[in-house]
């Protein structure tokens, strides 16, 4: 499974839109087999889409991002924990452990379950982080 | 820095009572507009007031001691943050347009203005940011967009206007229209903008280019051939106007075409028949006609140029487009069109063009017109990478030299004429913006006012 993180400096970028990085995690069961950096190019919502079908990202763990590219990204079948925040390593120990949920992840402004970060590509019914990888 | 808390001090008396005073700032901060938060040398929130919390969606009990970027979720938070940006080049940040997304996750469309923060001794102790809703200003300006835009052409000039008003009726007529006007000043555009607005909408628009075909050639494109007609007619080809039937033909640069081709186009025009080369049987065709030149065509028939009768059968409604120079008010409006246009097209953010910029658009005479202008927004699109475009994003010849081309002082001109020739080229540099241009001049907008109805008179 490949997990991709937005991120810079060591923490989730605030905002997907326009974020610049992603780090490419690929877990085996619950053992993380590798991880690499991909840049994203300025470019077009649809173009970004785009490029993370072509990545094959199956979780993507973001900061905010606009209902645009959320829809975009959901109906690309990719599954979205959005409104985190936090340190790097914090977030992938967090996720790695099934506890991405906490409060210390979540953006200021999050309340599940009237935010959009509840939604994934099951189409809601549990909130991500939850789970973590199995 | 004083931590604040505005909702929660008891500052709002309605007895009367004295307020304590460190609850003062904190009633000023939340009675304004403008969102302002303050930050420590950590970035980390230290008093947030009410508008920010309206405009950014996050109450200020989960904003306090949270970092900035986390909660302001600004476009230029990862790359371009406006207080580092302050921070680092020893000056604020003002005025800088991007947008936010909300906890809802709506693009927030706002201004951002940001400066340190220094105690008393002039410490550095954190920073703080202003921020403006633009919401409103947005949906104010795509409402005038909309009131300025008739049919994808732009203009808010009395010019314009007054051609947004003459085209629907225009269009309902079917009569034959000729459109003057300069290279590149949207004649297709008024001609598709006629078949769209008539009952030929939903038949076949047909351009052609008088003037980039030879006449053989032309010929063959308008009116279509049988096969056999000449060497290289293996098979029959349906011309232009047949191709047009029920709809409309748009005949450009018809100022251009051959006394021979005017002939035969003039038959057209008047019976809507024609021949296809090599063939004897004349097909009927049921097209409306608009034509269009750059060249004059009433000169060019007083020098037997031109048919008179073809340029009577054309001329039965004219519309004449003005040049860009000539209707300066609109290149505000049509930088803004390209803008959001490029932005679309090239997926990019930019926020438009900086005021520098718009004094040189403003005041630079455009010899290719509209088309010119649209050119040089590529071109600045090229070389701008986000944010607002600056005069070096602008071709060589404008960004070195286009104000250089507003009139310049002559030997033998008086104070009057030399004043004057200031006080337009201020006009120009602001859009004639009266207030705007006198502030620049130093004077008083009634004496601007004053000295112009003088050089008027």
């Amino acid at each position: 499974m490949r997990v991709a993180i937005a991120a810079s400096d060591g923490r989730i970028t605030p905002v997907l839109d326009v974020a610049r990085r992603l780090l490419l995690l690929d877990f085996e069961g619950r053992r993380e087999a590798g991880r690499r950096e991909v840049a994203l190019a300025e470019e077009s919502l649809a173009r970004r889409i785009q490029r993370m079908v072509e990545l094959r990202i199956d979780v993507l763990i973001c900061g905010a991002l606009s209902q645009s590219l959320h829809a975009g990204l959901l109906a690309a079948g990719i599954e979205i924990l959005a409104h985190r925040c936090g340190c790097l390593e914090q977030v992938i120990a967090a996720y790695t452990a099934g506890g991405l949920n906490g409060v210390a992840f979540r953006m200021p402004g999050c309340h599940p379950p009237h935010c959009a970060c509840r939604r994934g590509r099951r189409g809601g019914g549990r909130v991500h982080g939850e789970r973590g990888v199995s | 820095m004083t931590n604040w808390q505005p909702s929660d001090s008891p500052a709002s008396n309605a007895c009367g009572e004295s307020l304590p005073a460190d609850s003062i700032p904190a009633i000023i901060l939340d009675s304004v507009a403008d969102g302002v938060f303050t930050v420590d040398l950590d970035w980390r929130i230290t008093s947030f007031n009410a508008s920010a919390e309206r405009i950014t969606g996050v109450r200020r009990g989960e904003a306090l001691g949270q970092r900035c970027c986390d909660v302001f979720r600004a476009s230029i938070c990862e790359s371009d943050c406006a207080l580092k940006h302050a921070r680092a080049h020893d000056r604020p940040v003002i005025n800088k347009p991007v947008y936010i997304l909300s906890a809802a996750g709506e693009r927030v469309p706002i201004s951002v203005s940001a400066t340190d923060l220094r105690d008393s001794a002039g410490r550095l102790v954190g920073g703080v940011e202003t921020f403006r809703d633009l919401t409103q200003v947005e949906a104010l300006r795509k409402e005038l967009e909309a009131r300025y835009t008739f049919a994808d052409i732009v203009g808010r000039s009395a010019a314009m206007q007054g051609l947004f008003d003459l085209l629907p009726r225009v269009a309902a007529s079917d009569s034959t229209v000729l459109i003057m006007g300069e290279s590149g000043t949207g004649k297709e555009l008024i001609a598709r903008a006629l078949h769209d607005l008539s009952v030929r909408r939903d038949r076949p628009f047909v351009a052609i280019n008088c003037a980039a075909l030879p006449d053989t050639l032309l010929e063959s494109e308008l009116f279509g051939y049988k096969a056999g007609a000449f060497t290289d007619a293996r098979r029959d080809k349906v011309g232009r106007f047949a191709a047009a039937d029920g709809g409309t033909v748009f005949l450009d640069e018809i100022g251009d075409v051959s006394p021979a081709m005017q002939t035969r186009l003039l038959r057209v025009l008047q019976e809507r028949r024609f021949e296809p080369l090599g063939s004897v049987v004349p097909v009927d065709v049921d097209v409306r006609f608009i034509a269009a030149t750059h060249r004059n065509l009433s000169e060019r028939v007083a020098s037997a140029q031109f048919r008179d009768d073809l340029y009577y059968r054309i001329n039965v409604v004219q519309i004449e487009l003005p040049p860009l120079r000539e209707r300066r008010e609109d290149i505000p409006l049509l930088i803004d069109r390209f803008v959001a246009r490029f932005n679309r097209v090239q997926g990019k953010e930019l926020a438009g063009v900086a005021d520098r910029t718009l004094a040189v658009l403003m005041a630079y005479d455009y010899p290719g017109n509209v088309r010119e202008l649209e050119n040089i927004i590529e071109h600045a699109f090229v070389l701008c990478r986000g944010g607002l475009i600056q005069p070096q994003h602008l071709p060589p010849a404008l960004a070195g030299g286009a104000v250089a081309q507003e009139p310049s002082p002559r030997a033998g001109m008086t104070l009057a004429e030399l004043e004057g020739l200031h006080i337009d080229a201020a006009l120009r540099r602001h859009q004639g913006n009266r207030t705007a241009a006198a502030r620049e001049l130093g004077i008083n907008p009634s004496t601007l006012f004053r000295r112009l109805r003088r050089g008027r008179a």
